[in-house]
């Protein structure tokens, strides 16, 4: 069961079991990606500086596209979600890593088919994908950073400043819709909290 | 306009400044040396590089490079830059499409439109930045040793761990 941290955040405004909790997918993740001198990764978001600062000690380069707050800006402006992919123009297999956080959580199921086969396509051959999904019954009313702290411990952090949709999915939908990766371990925690770990072969 | 200013103890105020051609010169005392700040108001454009030993603040447009090694650049809430930024430490509030390298510390704010690659020593970054880029930050020698020898199976972590977590299903296909 996730044990609550010292700090016990205050984690109200989302689902009632959501606690912070040891994430065994990062570790995996990161201990295999650390092992490289010239790993990149690319994180979606949100902006976070604890991530950060984490990623970025860890490996080569660390890169930000921010794909929370555009997604966004897109749709509270009603922009064609078209243009929306556009940031993610990056060239193929630049990355190592990419960290897909629980975005898929806010997208529709053409735009998770197109992030995913963007996210494929920039990966490098053997990169992996960090993919974190809420159950429907932890689903958080409000969007939620995950916050790495010490000991690969994760909390959660309230992004005020999104107001994103939430889709429910079931593993096996959320696994068929990444079947362009191989799934190389999931787990899921007491809290609602679900990881898949996923690779480029 | 420009207006010199004090250094500022925690480098607030600056948007709050109004823009005047005043110039205010501070004194050097023996006990604390103060670089000055120049402000570039919101209604000035510049194109071209600027080097300089003292710090400086853009509140207007800019399109060239930045070059003060040992002073502080900032990026004010209204200013909009295009170009490379190399300085002792830098904060962004507002747009930035460029690269930024300095010594000390990068600051970006939840105001900020950055755009770039970053190489700082520290990096603070606050939730609601608008951020395209990539940061490479000086490593901490311990943590690089650290990590050179941990161990290389996730089975062999803190048994603490373990039983917060129901594996629903594992393929132990990893490289």
């Amino acid at each position: 069961m996730a044990t609550p941290s010292v700090h016990a955040p205050d984690y109200s405004h989302a689902g009632s079991a959501l606690t912070d909790y040891t994430s065994m997918m990062l570790q995996i993740y990161v201990e295999t990606l650390a092992r490289s001198s010239t790993a990149q990764i690319l994180d979606l978001g949100p902006v976070c500086e604890e991530n950060i600062k984490y990623f970025a000690q860890r490996v080569k380069r660390f890169h930000v596209c921010d794909m929370f707050i555009r997604l966004n800006r897109y749709q509270r402006k009603h922009l064609p979600a078209k243009e929306l992919w556009e940031h993610l123009d990056y060239v193929p297999h630049r990355f190592d890593g990419i960290n897909l956080w629980d975005f898929i959580d806010h997208l529709n199921d053409d735009d998770i088919g197109k992030l995913v086969k963007l996210c494929h396509t920039a990966l490098a051959p053997w990169g992996m994908m960090m993919v974190t999904s809420f159950e429907e019954q932890a689903a958080p009313s409000k969007t939620l950073s995950f916050v790495i702290q010490d000991g690969d411990r994760l909390t959660f952090r309230l992004q005020n400043h999104l107001n994103l949709p939430y889709y429910y999915r079931s593993n096996r939908i959320i696994t068929n819709m990444l079947s362009e990766f191989h799934t190389v371990k999931s787990f899921i925690y007491r809290n609602g909290v679900r990881e898949f770990l996923c690779r480029c072969d | 306009m420009l207006k010199r200013s004090k250094k500022h103890e925690d480098d607030k105020g600056y948007a709050d400044d109004k823009i005047t051609e005043q110039k205010t010169r501070t004194p050097i005392s023996h006990s604390e040396t103060r670089a000055e700040t120049t402000i570039i108001g919101e209604n000035i454009s510049i194109e071209g590089h600027i080097r300089g030993t003292e710090h400086l603040v853009i509140e207007g447009s800019m399109k060239g490079n930045i070059e003060m090694e040992k002073n502080d650049f900032t990026v004010g809430s209204k200013g909009r830059i295009e170009g490379e930024i190399n300085a002792q430490n830098v904060k962004v509030s507002g747009q930035m499409i460029g690269n930024i390298k300095t010594q000390g510390k990068v600051e970006i704010t939840k105001e900020a439109d950055f755009m770039g690659e970053i190489k700082a020593k520290n990096i603070s970054v606050e939730d609601g930045a608008y951020f395209k880029g990539s940061i490479e930050l000086d490593k901490e020698p311990h943590r690089k040793t650290a990590l050179a020898g941990k161990s290389t199976t996730v089975t062999n972590t803190q048994p603490e761990n373990k039983p917060e977590t129901q594996t629903v299903k594992q393929q132990d296909k990893e490289t």
